[in-house]
């Protein structure tokens, strides 16, 4: 089995990368793959459990807690989750975690795969 | 011998990068599948990319998969990202 | 477990801001215990990062710890400056010109490809 790690910089309903990053990554996991993901830049709002958007049925902060609870390692920069307002990350889904850039060096050099979205 | 994923706006330079590598595998994701891959071998594309835009009969040599078989690709090729 | 890392700067400095968060992220990827190996080359809408007038205060602190931790090459690719009109008389000398091929030769020699 593999470890596969991900780097996501964009936010959620602006762009579909956190679409890509989160399909990808259930499918990986489901298939028996290590998945630790870095949240950095506008990515650190993917994981906030206070989304709201009555036009879809599942909003892409759902999508990460199921990375979450399938056994994906996520951490969000925290430079860049204080500098956007999210206070420490206290709306994070309970998993999801605040850490630093060696936080995901760690991620990469555990890593038998990097893909950056 | 890698795989690269392209995606629009780093086509230029990813394909042509690729188009170096012999064993190349090129992945069009997101945007990636409207790019035009005439005269490059090994080229997919990310089905729920292509459907959702409607360009499947556009893709020329290109072969459709779906993201479990990506993940099989991403585990067994370096992945170089252009996306 | 050290990694050979390439770090590429596709997108056109100024308009977002991953010509200079990449490079606090080059930072990291050098300093953390794995001291991960990096190179990073500017090719792209990127290659305007490479001009002498390109603000470049906003990374200078981080060039410097970069340079502080191990050498480090930043190279610019010769065919996207073509394309973008910038002959080499226009390029700061913090950056030297590489050809595609040589960008290609790269990839295959680091481990892992990032694209900022």
């Amino acid at each position: 089995m593999a470890n596969i790690n991900f780097l996501l910089t964009e936010g959620p309903f602006q762009t579909e990368k956190w679409s890509t990053v989160a399909k990808l990554g259930l499918a990986a996991l489901k298939k028996g793959h290590a998945v630790t993901l870095f949240c950095y830049l506008d990515g650190v709002y993917n994981g906030l459990s206070t989304q709201e958007f009555a036009d879809w049925e599942k909003v892409p902060g759902d999508y990460f807690k199921e990375l979450v609870d399938n056994g994906a390692e996520i951490v969000c920069c925290g430079i860049c989750v204080n500098a956007r307002g999210q206070q420490s990350g206290k709306f994070f889904y309970e998993g999801i975690k605040v850490g630093g850039i060696p936080d995901w060096a760690a991620f990469v050099g555990g890593a038998d795969r990097v893909v950056t979205l | 011998m890698a795989l690269y994923l392209i995606d629009l706006p780093f086509a230029q330079v990813g394909l042509d990068v690729a188009k170096k590598d012999s064993g190349a595998k090129v992945v069009l994701i997101q945007d990636g599948v409207y790019l035009d891959t005439t005269g490059i071998e090994n080229v997919y594309a990310v089905k729920e990319d292509v459907e959702r835009r409607g360009v499947a009969a556009r893709l020329g040599n290109a072969n459709i998969i779906d993201y479990d078989t990506l993940v099989d690709m991403i585990v067994e090729n370096k992945v170089v990202n252009f996306a | 477990m050290e990694k050979k890392i390439l770090f590429m700067f596709l997108r056109a400095p100024f308009g977002s801001i991953q010509y200079t968060e990449g490079l606090r992220a080059v930072v990291g990827m050098m300093s953390g215990l794995d001291e991960h190996k990096v190179t990073c080359v500017y090719a792209g809408d990127g290659a305007y990062y490479s001009l002498k007038g390109a603000d470049k205060s906003e990374s200078a602190g981080y060039v410097k710890t970069i340079a502080d931790i191990s050498e480090t090459h930043y190279y610019v690719e010769k065919e996207s400056m073509a394309e973008r009109g910038i002959s080499e008389g226009d390029v700061d000398e913090t950056f030297e010109a590489i050809s595609r091929d040589d960008l290609a030769k790269l990839i295959t020699e680091n481990d892992v490809i990032f694209d900022f």
